[in-house]
């Protein structure tokens, strides 16, 4: 029953005379977007001021001071659509001096196109809108080399931008950069594709806006739901009403208030459709929690096991835009998806020149000057890497003398303080110690895919596979295999240091040798006897080696020809001859889970 | 997030819009004229806030030159509906001096309304009044924010909006200053109608064709009503027409239409080739007669 097409939000910048506006009119001409009434207007307008032909640029002017200086002041929003999609067109201006109303539309926009003349080649500007759109992570951008009537529609001339602003636009990041020719004038390869460029590999750009991927668009799974209102209809009920930002969750499961730590169940979630039984990302719903926590508008839903940072210092980069210059030590009001807190810059690490990416030494940001800086709050805050989350990771401040929004901010760095860490980010090597074939390999697998789906990073450093490479000119003398340890011991440490979960499974038969790992790891180290009877372990002889052994192929096997010095006070042992492999890795999981946050008060 | 259709998304963004005006405003009115647009956004507040009542009631302002139609709808549904309701007339405007009646061929009380919303959010100490406009209305409608700051003399500048940058709505000003909050920005007139089908909400009928007694000014048919004057040589004509908009009487224009029904109008719709606005002759004055008039204070 209702229109099944998705809406994609589309957003375009160019500077002066590259033909904007009129790639914008000849969209939504082509489109049927304009109505013979509208159409009329600016054919009438078009006539009074003197022009040849209908201008179609004027159709998106809609200010009288626009129409006047024939340029884009504010965004205006344009919708239009094709038989498979529905688009909303941002329309934002390109002078440097109105970058605050560029944010604004560019910063809900799936696609940007960014104009420039074939001719002229890209200017200042150019380089400008492309490290925004880049700051903005805009999922996809589209440069359109428009004029290509000007250059005879020649593929030499357009290769040869295209090769030229790729290389210049290197040091920027883009998910996904893409460049089309059109000539929006003559229409050439803007909705239809072009007989004058038949040399043109992609498609045009009213085909790319169709095709591009915004349905599967990146979308972080961790659950995030800035509580918006809270609705109370009478004593019983006591609903959060949000939109999640993303991921989704579930009656029944479990959730913390952020930046606090208390945690409640799923109770019940309502949506515009009724009592559903999960709510997942851009849905509007009401979540009603099972026990009473503390809990109102500004606070942030999450699992446990994947929080957001709480903090109340962290790195952005910012684009000013207030009239005032930023002061450091100045008290702003800093607004978060539904949080708000008071703030202070407390640093100005660099300020960066948007058209050569230089970082330059300032003392303040002025209107439309973008900069890296630190921000302390007055009380810990919730906060995500812009990079992974762009409704968590975004803040902007608001002056209080105007009440204005002196920045846009996008947040870079969150350094996690000791009691707020979140715990996905503590690292622990989890060491399985035990004879060939006891079920190292297998507990350790399943225990990193396990963590892995939490979104816990995770690595596994397993004795068989490091000696086929890293460990491959070490033999098996006492020397080399000591010497096996300590490698394996040092990389789990780094990589510990780092934040991950290291599974390392090594038969490690001698005590000294386990003893030497955890001195070199130090306090994340947990060791984990995976014991076996020799029976079992030479009844299944998987790989075939304890009959080697036996028979005298093998020399010095641990259990058969060499000891095996069983842990006399591992952190945890499992006996997989009696438990089931699913039991040992319950097991395992719930340890692991206890010593990282046991760590957290380390 | 992008599995679902424009119209979901449309209601969800709306949904949220609301939810930060109840968050962040203390005193807020729904501007109702027992038009489409602000009976769909009445209906997405119950939705917003159920099973609550929203936190908003709503305010109509009352040019006097309705048609009668409107104001019986309008009264029906804030009966079923559960809103309180505030009317403020521009007769008492008019009376009291503050505003003056129009002159000259065509005259309006359209514009007029804006003294009267200025002067009940004053009255009401409304910090923010949320109306059904669209961004595809009109071209200075176009340049709208969803929080959309006014000035203390109630006024939009619209060369000086602040920015508005992701989901982040600033509701902080200064005293005497308001906020318009317009949820359905994004949507179409055809959003508009869908959605009125999906959700099978109720609208006034003269959106449907009907036989009406009827005038031709300019591009658009006027009802005759005792709100028009006619000049000579005008005659009234017996047409079956519908309206796009409801408004004031004597500057909502009528199309020749048989859409009969939703379905119909949702048809007609698609194979229209004018802009919702284009009944409007208070539109019509000049290209910036809208942002002249959103610059005063009007909706």
């Amino acid at each position: 029953m209702v229109d099944p097409r998705p809406l994609v939000r589309v957003a375009t910048a160019g500077s002066v005379d590259d033909g904007k506006s009129t790639f914008i009119g000849r969209l939504l001409y082509d489109c049927d977007a304009i109505m013979d009434d509208q159409y009329e207007s600016v054919a009438r307008t078009s006539r009074q001021s003197g022009e040849e032909g209908v201008n179609l640029a004027l159709i998106t002017d809609g200010l009288r001071a626009e129409r006047s200086q024939k340029i884009t002041i504010d965004v205006a929003y344009r919708p239009f659509s094709t038989a498979r999609r529905r688009f909303l067109l941002a329309d934002t201006p390109g002078h440097a001096q109105y970058t605050r109303n560029m944010f604004t539309g560019m910063s809900t926009a799936d696609i940007a196109i960014l104009i420039v003349d074939a001719e002229k080649g890209p200017s200042a500007q150019t380089y400008r809108h492309a490290f925004l759109t880049s700051l903005l992570r805009v999922p996809h951008v589209l440069i359109a080399i428009n004029k290509m009537d000007l250059v005879s529609y020649q593929q030499d001339d357009f290769d040869a931008l295209c090769g030229q602003m790729r290389s210049a636009l290197g040091g920027l990041e883009f998910a996904d950069l893409s460049f089309a020719p059109m000539s929006a004038l003559s229409g050439e390869n803007v909705a239809t594709d072009s007989s004058m460029m038949p040399w043109n590999r992609g498609a045009n750009v009213l085909t790319y806006l169709e095709n591009v991927e915004t349905e599967f668009r990146q979308e972080p799974f961790d659950f995030r739901f800035p509580v918006q209102f809270v609705i109370r209809p009478n004593r019983t009920l006591r609903g959060l009403a949000g939109q999640a930002a993303s991921g989704t969750i579930r009656v029944g499961e479990e959730v913390v208030a952020m930046p606090g730590n208390q945690a409640a169940t799923i109770a019940s979630i309502r949506t515009p459709r009724g009592m559903a039984k999960k709510c997942s990302a851009g849905e509007a719903a009401v979540i009603e929690l099972a026990d009473e926590i503390d809990v109102g508008r500004g606070s942030l839903l999450v699992r446990p096991k994947n929080r957001a940072t709480s903090t109340s210092s962290f790195e952005a980069t910012i684009c000013w835009m207030g009239d005032n210059p930023s002061k450091i030590a100045k008290k702003y009001r800093l607004l978060q998806a539904t949080g708000n807190a008071q703030c202070e810059i407390a640093e100005l690490v660099h300020r960066i020149n948007p058209e050569t990416l230089h970082r330059e030494d300032s003392t303040s940001l002025s209107i439309n000057e973008i900069g890296k800086v630190v921000v302390n709050t007055s009380v810990p805050i919730w906060v995500d890497i812009f990079a992974r989350n762009r409704v968590t990771g975004s803040f902007t401040l608001v002056d209080a003398d105007t009440n204005e929004v002196a920045a846009a901010g996008m947040v870079t760095k969150a350094p996690a303080t000791i009691d707020d860490r979140s715990p996905k980010n503590l690292g622990l090597v989890v060491w399985l110690t035990g004879l060939s074939g006891s079920g190292k390999s297998t507990l350790a697998e399943l225990l990193a895919a396990s963590l892995r789906g939490q979104g816990v990073p995770t690595a596994r450093l397993d004795g068989d596979l490091l000696r086929a490479g890293l460990n491959r000119d070490l033999g098996f003398k006492q020397e080399d295999r000591d010497e096996n340890i300590r490698r394996t011991a040092e990389i789990a440490r780094v990589l510990a240091d780092q934040g991950q979960v290291v599974i390392c499974s090594l038969i490690s038969p001698l005590a000294a040798q386990r003893q030497m790992a955890r001195d070199i790891v130090g306090g994340a180290f947990v060791e984990v006897f995976v014991s076996c009877s020799l029976e079992t372990v030479m009844e299944r002889d998987t790989k075939g080696l304890y009959a080697k052994a036996v028979k005298g192929e093998i020399l010095e096997f641990t259990g058969i020809s060499a000891p095996y010095e069983s842990p006399l006070n591992p952190d945890l042992a499992l006996d997989t001859d009696r438990l089931p492999p699913m039991e040992s890795f319950r097991e395992i999981l719930e340890f692991v889970e206890v010593e990282r946050q046991r760590l957290r008060f380390l | 997030m992008k599995l679902r259709s424009a119209l979901e998304e449309l209601e969800a963004e709306a949904i949220y819009v609301l939810r930060e005006c109840a968050a962040q405003f203390d005193r807020v009115a729904l501007l109702f004229s027992g038009g489409k647009d602000s009976i769909v956004v009445a209906h997405l507040a119950k939705l917003a806030f159920a099973p609550a009542p929203p936190p908003v009631f709503l305010l109509h302002i009352d040019t006097g030159h309705n048609f009668e139609e409107t104001i019986k709808f309008r009264d029906r549904f804030t009966q079923s509906s559960g809103f309180a309701l505030e009317v403020r007339h521009v007769q008492d405007s008019i009376d009291s001096g503050k505003a003056i009646e129009e002159v000259g061929s065509n005259p309006s009380r359209n514009s007029l309304q804006s003294i009267t919303l200025l002067d009940a959010i004053k009255e009401l100490r409304l910090d923010a009044a949320i109306g059904g406009a669209r961004r595809d209305e009109e071209k200075s409608r176009a340049k709208e924010r969803f929080f959309s700051h006014r000035n203390s003399f109630g006024q939009w500048e619209p060369r000086l909006q602040r920015p508005e940058v992701w989901q982040i709505f600033n509701s902080f000003k200064h005293h005497g200053e308001h906020f318009r909050v317009f949820p359905l920005n994004n949507w179409t007139e055809l959003d508009v109608w869908e959605y009125i089908r999906w959700q099978q909400i109720e609208v006034p009928d003269l959106y449907f064709a009907h036989q009406r007694m009827v005038v031709p000014r300019g591009s658009v048919w006027l009802a005759a009503s005792k709100f028009i004057s006619l000049v000579k040589g005008e005659e009234p004509e017996l047409k079956t027409i519908r309206f796009r908009t409801v408004g004031d009487a004597t500057c909502t224009g009528a199309v020749l239409s048989e859409a009969a029904n939703v379905d119909d109008v949702i048809e007609e719709l698609k194979t229209v080739n004018l802009t919702e606005r284009s009944t409007r002759a208070d539109d019509q004055r000049s290209e910036s007669a809208m942002e002249d008039r959103k610059r005063e204070g009007y909706f």
